[in-house]
């Protein structure tokens, strides 16, 4: 037996081994390695899933708005905003941080920075307004708070740079204080809605999803955010068709003119734009800037209001704006000094007002009134007083107002006493010249005098003392005066003299008292004394169709010029200050608005002084 | 040296057992402990709605579960680890007994998944099994025969002691006699395996009884099997059977886990109660546990695990004290600032929270939460000037309830710390709260609102129970805001209420003639105007005191009787097929209007008018019970057994009858059929 052999043979009288000394039948596996392997898979699935529930939302939008305030810090104006906005997106398969949500408004209180805030919140996109904010007490009985605000939209996705919209404004009022704001903020939701989802669908992230293929992992996202795709290419489609249309109807404006001039066009080929008078900066004009506006619960062309303005336009068609309000009640009226105006405002509905706006850009309110109707404010020379109708309701004879331009302070009241007025205009600082046809009871007091029931233009007399009227001249029996235009020195008026079957043009030089009598022999209507004196412009009124032209008739002259020739309205001329051109509004039906709206551009044609 | 091995195997065998039971148990404790509309709740939502010892009942079965795993694995002696598994059971037993008891004062009770098991047919189930097993090992014959013994009186116990108002052996002979009579053989046959599930727990234990003198051939007899597996086996058939019907919603996957719990659970106990003798009769155990170093004595061991059970219990047993009744309110005068406070500012914010909390689960809500805070605002501020420390706790309420998952018992906590406040300042006041609760898509959710009311008075009662008060009160704020009733009790508050200006409207109706009844019931209105008509003829009797009386009366009852009031055979009956909630509204009901027609110097005829349009006009817990007291105070049968239809003309008989007979003779009758069943 080798030694081998005998090393491994144990003597057959030795006891067994303890069973704690037997070898094991299998070696001990270590057990650290499988714990590290199983902590490395619990953490790398811990990390994906932490990734997963923190990854932003593809779909999620945060929408931010300050106006006044966010939301979260107490503004009504932002609450309603964000809340509007919130239903528009969501019902094009937005999915949005609700707001008023107490989780959402932790957050939202605790980060300064929004787009901190979208993180935590998991929203890829953050729609942020910052709006200025503007706001008036208004002088209405028992209170009125007009609001204002503008500002841009921006929407921003990751860290890339955000897309920023042009401005977006709007306006609201209230009685109560609390209402504006939250008028304001329903009001702005339209807009902004407007002004961000093409942001945020034309969006190069979402572009992308768009363009990629029903096969790619975003085919669902692109799925589920068709309806913003669709309104947006909808709305797009439809502003260039309503935009196509205006350039289609302006140019076959252009070219239908048939008149002896050239005509050129001062506004642009949608504009609703009033020719209030022409002054040394250029026209004075009225204009309801309402632009073209996909409306999303229709999803249809609408326009969107704005405020009104009253604009200088110059002859490039620059506009420097003089007046902004919620609604003009009628044409504003030039002062003598080509710079100051007359307007008559409108507010909420609730009042009108008398308002003096002068060159500097100053607004004096002289009057504010819940039920007086005023209209046709003429201001003297100097600014020192404002002549303007008054009816005091709905029924009321329609009186001529006097007030000192400074205070507002009423200096007179012409009342009609069963008669009209029916015009006025300035010859100096204190004396308003006037046309009155009277009733047929008398007047009561000694003012417009003159026999018969013909119309009379008066001199009217305003000092301290009680007002004294002088007749100039007396219309013939059967003829009316109506319409009155003073050259800028106020020494030559002009007015309509309505005949049967014949209308005239009466200009009356005030120095010699003398009244010259022009027959165009067509119809014609509110003319318009060149600043010379010499020529009137007016209203040509064609006898086949009544379609209104521009014509133009020397003083003293046997014939009248058209200048105008087209199927358009023109109406409403005036001379420039150098008199040589005139100005008239040119009205067309609106190409996408046909029974509802005109579209009226300022044009002008030259004007050769001294020609028949 | 066989017994030692039997031992060593049994002590093996309940290691297991107590691991599966462990396991299952805290898988359950990870499922829903209620489904509501569809929307499961599990046991964190429902944590923080409950007392502090409702807490510790719905942690219970969980903390179980987990000691007896860790029992299992550290444990190493047979008789240490039978104990510790024997007094985890008892010490959840007892918890969840108390936790359901303080929970059921409370507003949100804990649900029916924690409180409710059948435990006497469990421990006879468990009893047999050990018994059984012991059978088989010739020095446990005796202490098998007692277990035995206890398996049988066990059951017993089960079918004796009512559950719910009704013993279930009373249930299974009902169910088998009428077996018969049921219209088709499908139906019969499913009642008699419900009938068979039944008597299961006695079958077994009669049927274990022959172990008294015969001897197993084998250590785990079919018998014991069948005891701790058939019942759960049944249950499983019927839950397949279920399955094609229900789907596989959350009520599956909870039925089978419970399932599973109960098996694993009757497997622990009867290896517990096996091991527990044995390791405590045997003497081969300390052969069996040779190689395990000493242990305690038994006596030791055993006054340790009942001391710890004495501790738990004597602790949960004070965190479960019902709450204190009766109250002491000193009441000064109404103040402008007080009455704007309560009756616009806090209806108010009240209001605005509302249309935020509907509206900002489905919707943005901004706006909404600028009302609410603007409301809070102006309510916070005017509040200190009333009361500072009222202002304090009106500050916590509008500064708390901001989130919308506010826990139920955190708004009555909070409204509560309000009237706390009002009460030490004398304010004449009152809010209180109420919690909606419903299921919708996107689970449970709870809407909370307060109503204000101005006290005119405070009054008290005295009964052996101890003191009780009630509130007499005014509402405040809106029309559309106010409750109808008359009045109204609960548990949680030392007080019950009576609204004095509905109490007032009431008798406007009643004095002009409306008993609450149609035109179609002309017999019964013309009953009703003639008593009313009676009643007012008396100069002496002023309508709207008597309602008050009443209606005080009623609502001190509902104190008195608080949530766990016996229930009578006759509700049981009525209202079989009714879900708990409404058995348990009926019985309470039931108990305050029967003593309400005891009220002394009132009438009993005003309750019968007040209970007769409940009587003739289904569809609510008022008329089951107008119609129990009525059908009891005349011994008439109002309702067709068979049709179930209503005999309107014998109700109207019957309230004729009552409403003949002497006023003491009729309070002494409600009072006897008071105490009779109750």
């Amino acid at each position: 037996m080798d030694d081998t052999r005998k090393a491994n043979f144990r003597p057959l009288d030795a006891l067994p081994p303890e069973v704690d000394d037997l070898p094991d039948a299998l070696p001990r596996r270590p057990i650290w390695p499988w714990l590290l392997v199983l902590l490395a898979v619990l953490g790398g699935g811990g990390f994906l899933a932490y990734r997963v529930a923190t990854a932003p939302d593809a779909r999620k939008v945060l929408v931010v708005v300050d106006l006044d305030g966010k939301w979260w810090e107490g503004s009504l104006g932002a609450a309603a905003l964000a809340d509007s906005l919130s239903g528009r997106l969501e019902s094009m398969g937005f999915q949005v941080v609700r707001g008023g949500d107490p989780d959402v408004t932790e957050i939202l209180e605790s980060e300064r920075d929004p787009q901190r805030a979208a993180a935590r919140l998991r929203a890829a996109w953050l729609v942020l307004a910052e709006l200025n904010v503007s706001e008036a007490e208004l002088p209405i009985d028992g209170g009125f708070v007009e609001m204002r605000a503008e500002g841009p939209v921006r929407v921003m996705h990751a860290d890339a740079p955000p897309a920023v919209s042009p401005p977006v404004s709007s306006w609201a009022g209230a009685k109560k204080k609390d209402d504006a704001p939250r008028r304001l903020g329903e009001a702005l939701a339209d807009r902004v809605f407007d002004a961000a989802l093409p942001l945020l669908v034309d969006h190069p992230q979402l572009r992308d999803v768009f363009h990629a293929g029903v096969a790619s992992p975003d085919a669902v996202l692109a799925d589920k955010l068709r309806p913003a795709r669709e309104y947006v290419e909808q709305r797009t489609q439809t502003l260039a068709d309503a935009t196509r249309k205006y350039a289609e109807t302006a140019e076959r404006r252009e070219k239908a003119e048939r008149g002896p001039v050239p005509v050129r066009f001062h506004s642009d080929a949608a504009a609703a734009d009033g020719l209030c008078g022409m002054g040394p900066a250029g026209a004075l004009v009225k204009t309801e800037d309402a632009p073209l506006f996909f409306l999303p619960e229709r999803r249809s062309l609408g326009r969107i209001s704005a405020l009104e303005s009253v604009v200088w336009m110059s002859p490039e068609g620059e506009r420097k704006t003089l007046w902004t309000g919620y609604n003009l009640y009628g044409y504003p009226t030039l002062g003598a000094d080509g710079a100051s105006a007359v307007i008559v405002e409108d507010l909420f509905g609730w009042a009108k007002t008398v308002t003096v706006a002068t060159a500097d850009g100053k607004a004096n309110r002289l009057r504010v009134d819940p039920t007086h109707r005023y209209s046709g404010g003429r201001l003297a020379p100097g600014n020192g007083m404002v002549a303007i109708q008054d009816r005091a309701c709905r029924d009321c004879p329609e009186a001529l107002l006097v007030l000192d331009a400074t205070d507002g302070a009423e200096v007179v009241t012409l009342m009609p006493e069963d008669g009209a007025f029916g015009g006025w205009g300035w010859l100096d600082a204190t004396h308003l010249t006037v046309l009155y046809t009277p009733g047929k009871a008398q007047r009561s007091d000694a003012l417009f005098t003159a026999p018969g029931p013909a119309t009379t233009l008066y001199s009217v007399t305003l000092g301290a003392g009680a007002p004294t009227a002088k007749a100039l001249v007396t219309a013939e029996s059967e003829e009316r005066f109506s319409w009155l235009s003073v050259t800028p020195d106020a020494q030559r008026l002009a007015f309509e003299i309505n005949r049967s079957g014949d209308d005239q043009i009466g200009v009356f030089d005030v120095a010699a008292g003398a009244l010259t009598r022009l027959s165009p022999g067509v119809g014609c209507s509110a003319p318009s004394i060149s600043p010379d004196g010499t020529s009137v412009a007016f209203q040509w009124i064609d006898a086949r169709g009544g379609d209104e032209e521009v014509g133009v008739m020397a003083v003293g002259a046997e014939k009248a010029t058209r200048l105008t020739d087209n199927g358009a309205r023109d109406r409403y001329p005036q001379f420039d200050r150098a008199g040589t051109r005139i100005y008239f509004e040119s009205l067309v039906d609106d190409p996408n608005f046909k029974d509802h709206r005109k579209v009226s551009r300022i044009a002008s044609v030259p004007f050769e002084p001294g020609t028949p | 040296m066989t017994e030692a091995y039997l031992y060593t195997t049994a002590v093996h065998r309940l290691r297991e057992r107590a691991r599966r039971f462990g396991a299952a148990v805290l898988v359950l404790g990870l499922l829903p402990v209620e489904v509501v509309a569809g929307h499961p709740q599990f046991l964190w939502q429902v944590l923080a709605a409950q007392p502090p010892a409702g807490a510790v009942a719905a942690l219970a079965p969980a903390l179980c579960g987990l000691a007896l795993l860790l029992a299992s694995r550290f444990v190493r002696r047979g008789l240490t680890l039978a104990l510790t598994g024997l007094t985890t059971l008892l010490s959840t037993a007892v918890a969840v007994h108390f936790g359901g008891a303080a929970a059921a004062w409370e507003a949100l009770s804990l649900p029916p998944s924690v409180t409710e098991r059948p435990l006497p047919a469990v421990l006879s189930l468990a009893a047999c099994s050990a018994g059984v097993h012991l059978a088989f090992k010739p020095a446990m014959r005796g202490a098998s025969r007692a277990l035995l013994g206890l398996s049988l009186l066990a059951a017993t116990a089960y079918y004796l002691v009512p559950v719910r108002g009704e013993a279930p052996g009373v249930a299974l002979w009902d169910m088998l006699a009428h077996l018969g009579e049921l219209p088709h053989w499908r139906l019969q046959l499913g009642f008699g395996v419900i009938g068979v599930m039944l008597a299961w727990p006695g079958a077994i234990a009669l049927a274990a009884q022959r172990y008294h003198r015969a001897v197993p051939t084998q250590e785990e007899p079919v018998l014991g099997l069948a005891a701790l597996y058939g019942l759960p086996v049944m249950f499983g058939m019927l839950l397949y059977r279920a399955l094609p019907m229900g789907g596989p919603g959350w009520p599956f996957v909870l039925a089978g886990v419970e399932l599973a719990v109960l098996a694993t659970l009757l497997s622990m106990l009867g290896s517990t109660l096996e091991v527990l003798l044995e390791g405590l009769l045997s003497p081969e155990v300390g052969e069996a546990e040779l190689d395990l170093p000493p242990g305690w004595p038994a006596r030791r061991l055993f006054g340790a695990h009942l001391g710890t059970l004495g501790a738990l219990s004597l602790g949960l047993a004070l965190l479960a004290r019902p709450p204190h009744k009766g109250v002491d309110w000193s009441l000064r005068p109404s103040t402008p600032a007080a009455d704007t406070l309560y009756g616009e500012l806090l209806p108010a914010w009240n209001d605005a929270r509302w249309t935020w909390d509907r509206r900002v689960r489905d919707e943005s809500g901004a706006m909404d939460l600028v009302g609410v805070r603007k409301a809070g605002r102006a309510l916070v501020e005017a509040a200190p000037a009333v009361d500072p420390g009222l202002g304090a706790a009106v500050d916590r309420l509008v500064t708390e309830s901001r989130t919308l998952d506010l826990a139920g018992r955190r708004w009555y906590a909070l409204v509560g710390a309000v009237n706390d406040a009002a009460q030490a300042a004398g304010q004449p006041y009152y809010l209180d709260p109420t919690v909606y609760e419903y299921g919708a898509e996107d689970g449970v959710r709870r809407h909370f609102r307060v109503r204000s009311y101005r006290i005119e008075a405070v009054t008290g009662l005295r009964v052996d129970a101890g003191d009780f008060a009630a509130l007499h009160v005014r509402h405040l704020g809106d029309a559309f805001a106010r409750d109808s009733r008359l009045g109204f009790s609960r548990d949680l508050q030392p007080f019950a209420l009576v609204v004095l200006d509905e109490i007032e409207a009431w008798a406007k109706n009643l004095s002009a003639g409306h008993c609450g009844l149609q035109d179609t019931d002309a017999p019964a209105l013309t009953s009703c105007e003639r008593v009313l008509a009676d009643l007012r003829a008396d100069p002496d009797f002023d309508l709207v005191a008597a309602i008050t009386r009443i209606t005080e009366r009623h609502e001190l009852q509902h104190q008195i009787d608080g949530p766990e009031l016996p229930m009578p055979t006759a509700v049981v009956r009525l209202t079989g097929r009714y879900d708990d909630a409404v058995r348990q509204r009926v019985n309470r009901e039931l108990s305050a209007y029967v003593m309400e027609l005891t009220t002394a110097g009132v009438p009993p005829r005003l309750s019968l008018a007040h209970m007769l349009p409940f009587a003739l006009n289904p569809g609510s817990a008022e008329h089951l019970v107008a119609l129990l007291v009525f059908e009891a105070l005349t011994d008439r049968t109002l309702v067709d057994p068979r049709s179930g239809e209503l005999d309107e003309a014998n109700i109207t008989a019957a309230f004729d009858t009552l409403a003949g007979v002497n006023d003491e003779t009729l309070r002494q009758r409600a009072d006897a059929l008071w105490h009779r069943w109750y």
